[in-house]
């Protein structure tokens, strides 16, 4: 467990680099450097225009980071929102949480978040919101499940009998005890999120082209397949590396017997 | 598991449907691909009659050949009555695809409704007017005074054709639609009452969302022809087995739309500076191909401009510091607001969006922040003036003269003046030139419009391009025009 | 979900009526925004837009194609087939494979057909499909030449479908090898071993039914992505059906392409939804 912790910083701050520096301007063109091999000075070379091909990767890197950490937070903090929120009021409202819920499922998260792309463009941002927003039912359902199977312990019986209501019952017994497994679930869903906006940016969906993803640039490079080939395995590798890690880490079965929504 | 069957069985049939349907001419058809293809066969919308008969589909009274020269097409000759008026007299026995004869009634009905549905062919000679006289005798006449009337009808806005009840409609070039499905491409048949149609082969035309799939395809021998190659297969497509690449100069400029309705690019020092920031050289660098545009024209135009257009970043600097935006670490700002423009390209032109990324670079260079973005309604978006920086493909002598390309796109008011441009001393040489008939007159007028242009720069000129057209064994003896306006020809390839 | 594809339309950044005066080479004045208006029920409150809409929508009227000029409604039915038929055909096939393959690994754990399946699964998940698509353009289109994966007929279909499938049996193997070895761990089935029934006859008989369950359930889930996930396949490989045609529509602003294609992605997985609650109702275990 804590080799799997320290995998998983590492790759945070791996990805995290490219928000903070790269070795070279990303967007610096540069003719007389065109599809220049590996060296020293560009340890992965460059591409067709001469622009720095790790430059790029890195931040490509930050922008899928912002990506899985929007996603990340609005499922969690989405589905325990909805799913304890509707547990503990219950009635109606319970029912008509669990619907709203329910949407998410109808609707694939990929047309969900090409039409938020359609709406107010693609970036790290508005991709996350979508995929997030799309992706929180599935959550709420399962935090659902989990907050009753707490409330009904009898230690929270005690403390309902006690007056300990709403926020204070969810903030102090029933959190801490759904968290946890809830957290697992977010993660395992990480790896998707990663292939999700990489087909998000391979679409382009009338994006800044210029601005550097993975996805974007397989889309750019793959014209390269013959002459450089190394250009569109720059692009990729990261992918399959990124979402092999954080497949080894959170197993991203654990949610398929369970309702899940697809990336 | 019956069920699991039942699926599979519907799929099969629905496979097999796909296959039935789309095998169905593929024997001997010839197979062209094209990153943009007519939307549709409605030739008063947009840029369509141009489309139809870069085709062969539709044609004009007047065409412009392979060397570049006018000569009639459906007419036979243009006469001129006075200023403003002018006799036009049909060629014999040409007929649509259907059988019906090409009279002057049928012109005049449907120039008539072009003119009320289009506002492109106004822009040379303002509104037009039409008679027929004898089923082959057209008078037209004219708003503005023009001094030669062929130009005008060469222009792709005035194609002929003819508007069924039924809203279809019929042309009378060498072929004729079977069916046409958006984004996916026309079925062609040889016209049947075209001269030779019985030695034409059909055509499927397929269109490609982007060059580089364009490529792939015809990299694994899908196509016959592929026009519109991106550049970075070209060398080494050029040296393999069984097909033939050829590239070739056209008449067609590259250019950046500078709107000036924009707060930022309304101040004329603004639009100079980006001008100057253009290194022309290396955009062609990253085309691999093409050279930097001198102006307005292909530089082998007698109207073209001769110098190279400069390139200072100093001044560019000075321009941008003298215009109130002070240079910061992260950019140009006035006020707080940054210097920052969205630059847009459109994919049916690949080089354009290959260009986004230096264009971007190079504007960094003088402080400007560039975002850009690639669309697909580009004629929606030029016509709605929702853009700073437009790059753009335009075809800038159509008919062999400069007038199309000054007057429909930048004259005060013009139909298709995206940049939203007004100079009245640029319209002022414009008059002059719709009194002067002497081409050496005309062209020294043409050169003086353009230095204005570099002045005001609602338009920085970037490139004059070469393209590529990708060839199969059987239309290895193709040759390509210079420009896309007669991409299918009545002569292409035999049938097989 | 109706409301969600209604509200597109209203929530939009550009005014439409705009896009569509330039988009159709109207004349733009009042008149003319007027009539669009009207002609959209833009001018009448939300609510009643948003019933005559539906209204609309169920009798077949989607709105004009800003991009095409064409009935909207006429565009996704020339287009669906091609997308439903990679979609079911890449399913249908994973499915069908899914079962030997998953069966054969649940027989012997860590044998052959047990690594091939985990593998591919490790595999599928960490490797975009499109990324696999270059590679296999590259490998069998071009360097081999053993399929035209551009060809104008079914050739065509043959990676995209493929791609798909090589999907789904990925997942759906994985789901019913592990369904069969719980079904394996259960004291009936060690029973029937005892009784001296072979492991692949008891397996079958006892575990099939109860992984095929799970199997289909599994289903759901990867025919969500069977319509919007193959977007990029259909653009890799320029295949004209609807994702293709969504994409170039959102880089028009052409929304009741979206509008349309979020009640197609709606109505597609209701229908799977329905469908795969239909034969779990037919194989629950517990019902029989």
């Amino acid at each position: 467990m804590k080799g799997k912790a320290a995998i998983l910083v590492g790759l945070a701050i791996l990805l995290s680099a490219g928000a903070i520096w790269q070795p070279f301007d990303p967007d610096a063109v540069d003719m007389a450097q065109r599809h220049a091999s590996l060296s020293f000075g560009h340890p992965l070379g460059t591409d067709h225009l001469g622009r720095d091909v790790l430059s790029r990767v890195m931040v490509a890197g930050w922008r899928t980071a912002a990506v899985l950490m929007v996603v990340s937070a609005i499922g969690f903090i989405g589905g325990t929102a909805l799913g304890c929120g509707a547990a503990i009021i219950g009635g109606r409202w319970e029912v008509a949480l669990l619907r709203i819920a329910e949407i998410p499922i109808v609707l694939p998260s990929l047309v969900v978040a090409m039409a938020a792309a359609a709406l107010f463009g693609l970036g790290p941002v508005s991709a996350g919101l979508a995929l997030g927003l799309a992706g929180i039912g599935p959550y709420a359902l399962l935090t659902h499940s989990l907050t009753l199977r707490v409330m009904a312990q009898p230690y929270i019986l005690a403390a309902r009998a006690m007056g300990v209501g709403g926020p204070a019952l969810a903030g102090r017994h029933i959190f801490p005890n759904v968290a946890p497994t809830l957290m697992v679930h977010v993660g395992s869903n990480a790896g998707r999120t990663v292939v999700a906006y990489a087909s998000l940016a391979f679409l382009g969906l009338g994006a800044d082209t210029s601005r550097p993803d993975w996805g974007a640039m397989l889309f750019e490079y793959r014209i390269f397949m013959f002459d450089d080939p190394a250009l569109m395995l720059w692009a990729g590798a990261p992918i399959a590396v990124c979402v092999t890690v954080l497949n080894a880490i959170f197993d991203p079965l654990r949610g398929i017997r369970a309702p899940r929504a697809e990336a | 598991m019956t069920n699991v069957v039942s699926v599979v069985a519907v799929t099969a049939s629905l496979l097999t449907a796909i296959v039935v349907a789309q095998t169905a001419n593929a024997q001997t058809a010839l197979t062209v691909g094209q990153t943009f293809i007519a939307n549709g066969t409605d030739p008063t919308k947009g840029s369509t009659g141009w489309a139809l008969t870069s085709h062969g589909i539709s044609e004009n009274l007047f065409t412009v050949d392979r060397n570049g020269d006018l000569v009639p097409e459906l007419a036979q000759s243009a006469e001129r009555l006075d200023d403003q008026t002018w006799i036009i007299k049909l060629a014999p026995s040409r007929r649509f695809s259907d059988g019906s004869d090409v009279t002057a009634q049928v012109l005049a009905a449907s120039f008539a409704y072009t003119m009320t549905a289009n506002p492109a062919p106004k822009g040379t000679a303002g509104m037009l007017t039409f008679q027929a006289l004898d089923p082959l005798t057209l008078k037209v006449s004219t708003e503005r005074a023009i001094p030669r009337i062929e130009p005008l009808f060469a222009e792709w806005a005035l194609v002929v054709y003819q508007k069924k009840d039924d809203g279809s409609m019929l042309f009378t070039g060498p072929y004729a639609v079977a069916d046409y499905r958006p984004d996916v491409g026309f079925t062609l048949k040889p016209n049947p009452h075209f001269p030779g149609a019985a030695a034409r082969s059909e055509i499927t035309l397929r269109r490609f969302g982007d060059a580089q799939t364009m490529a792939l395809a015809f990299e694994a021998g899908q196509l016959d022809l592929a026009f519109g190659l991106p550049t970075d297969v070209v060398a080494r497509l050029k040296a393999k087995q069984g097909v033939t690449v050829k590239s070739f100069p056209v008449a067609y400029q590259y250019m950046a739309w500078l709107n000036t309705r924009r707060p930022m690019l309304a101040d004329v020092k603004v639009r100079k500076a980006i001008d100057l920031s253009f290194d022309r050289g290396q955009i062609a660098q990253a085309l691999k191909a093409g050279s930097p545009a001198t102006g307005a024209y292909a530089p082998y135009f007698a109207f073209a401009v001769k110098e190279p257009r400069p390139r200072d970043i100093q001044a560019a600097r000075t321009l941008l510091d003298q215009a109130g935006w002070t240079m910061g670490t992260r950019g140009r700002t006035k006020g707080g607001a940054p210097l920052a423009v969205t630059v847009l390209a459109y994919p049916q032109r690949p080089d354009l969006v290959t260009m986004l990324p230096v264009i971007k670079s190079q504007l960094q260079e003088i402080g400007i922040a560039a975002e850009t973005r690639v669309i697909e309604n580009v004629n929606a978006v030029a016509a709605s003036g929702d853009f700073d920086m437009l790059l753009w493909a335009q075809h800038t002598a159509p008919s062999g003269d400069p007038a199309f390309f000054l007057n429909g796109m930048l004259r005060t008011g013009a139909g298709l003046n995206y940049a939203g441009y007004s100079s009245p001393a640029y319209d002022g040489l414009l008059d002059a030139m719709g009194r002067e008939g002497n081409p050496k007159a005309r062209a020294e007028l043409a050169v003086k419009a353009q230095k204005i242009l570099f002045d005001d720069a609602p338009v920085s000129f970037l490139i004059t391009p070469e393209w590529h057209v990708g060839l199969s064994e059987r239309l290895a003896n193709y040759v390509p025009w210079g420009s896309d306006y007669h991409v299918l020809r009545a002569d292409m390839g035999a049938k097989r | 979900m109706s409301v969600l594809a209604f509200l597109v339309v209203t929530a939009m950044p550009a005014d439409p009526v705009r896009i569509a005066i330039y988009a159709w080479n109207l004349p733009l004045n009042d008149d003319t925004v007027a009539a669009l208006r009207s002609q959209w029920n833009l001018d009448r409150p939300l609510i009643d837009q948003y019933i005559r809409w539906l209204g609309g929508f169920v009798r077949g009227e989607w709105g004009t194609s800003f991009r095409t000029g064409y009935p909207v409604f006429a565009e996704f039915a020339a287009r669906l087939p091609l997308t439903l038929a990679i979609g079911i055909g890449g399913l249908a096939i994973g499915v069908v494979v899914a079962i030997p393959l998953g069966f054969a690994a649940a027989l012997r754990p860590g044998g052959f057909a047990d690594g091939v399946s985990r593998v591919l699964s490790v595999g599928m998940q960490s490797v975009p499909v499109f990324c696999l698509g270059l590679a296999l353009i590259w490998l069998l289109g071009v360097e081999l030449r053993w399929i035209q994966p551009f060809a104008a007929d079914a050739e065509a279909l043959v990676l995209p479908v493929g791609l798909i499938a090589f999907r789904a049996l990925a997942t759906l193997s994985r789901v019913y090898r592990a369904e069969l070895l719980e079904a394996g761990s259960q004291p009936f089935f060690r029973a029937a071993l005892a009784k001296g029934v072979g492991r692949r006859e008891a397996l079958w008989r006892h575990g099939h039914r109860h992984a095929l369950y799970a199997l289909v359930a599994a289903v759901r889930a990867e025919a969500g992505w069977a319509i919007g996930g193959t977007a990029t396949i259909e653009i890799l490989f320029g295949l004209p059906g609807i994702s293709q045609f969504l994409v170039q529509s959102i880089a028009a602003r052409d929304y009741f392409v979206l509008q349309a294609y979020i009640m197609v992605g709606a109505i597609w997985m209701t229908a799977m939804n329905a469908a795969v609650g239909v034969l779990t109702a037919h194989l629950d275990p517990r019902i029989r």
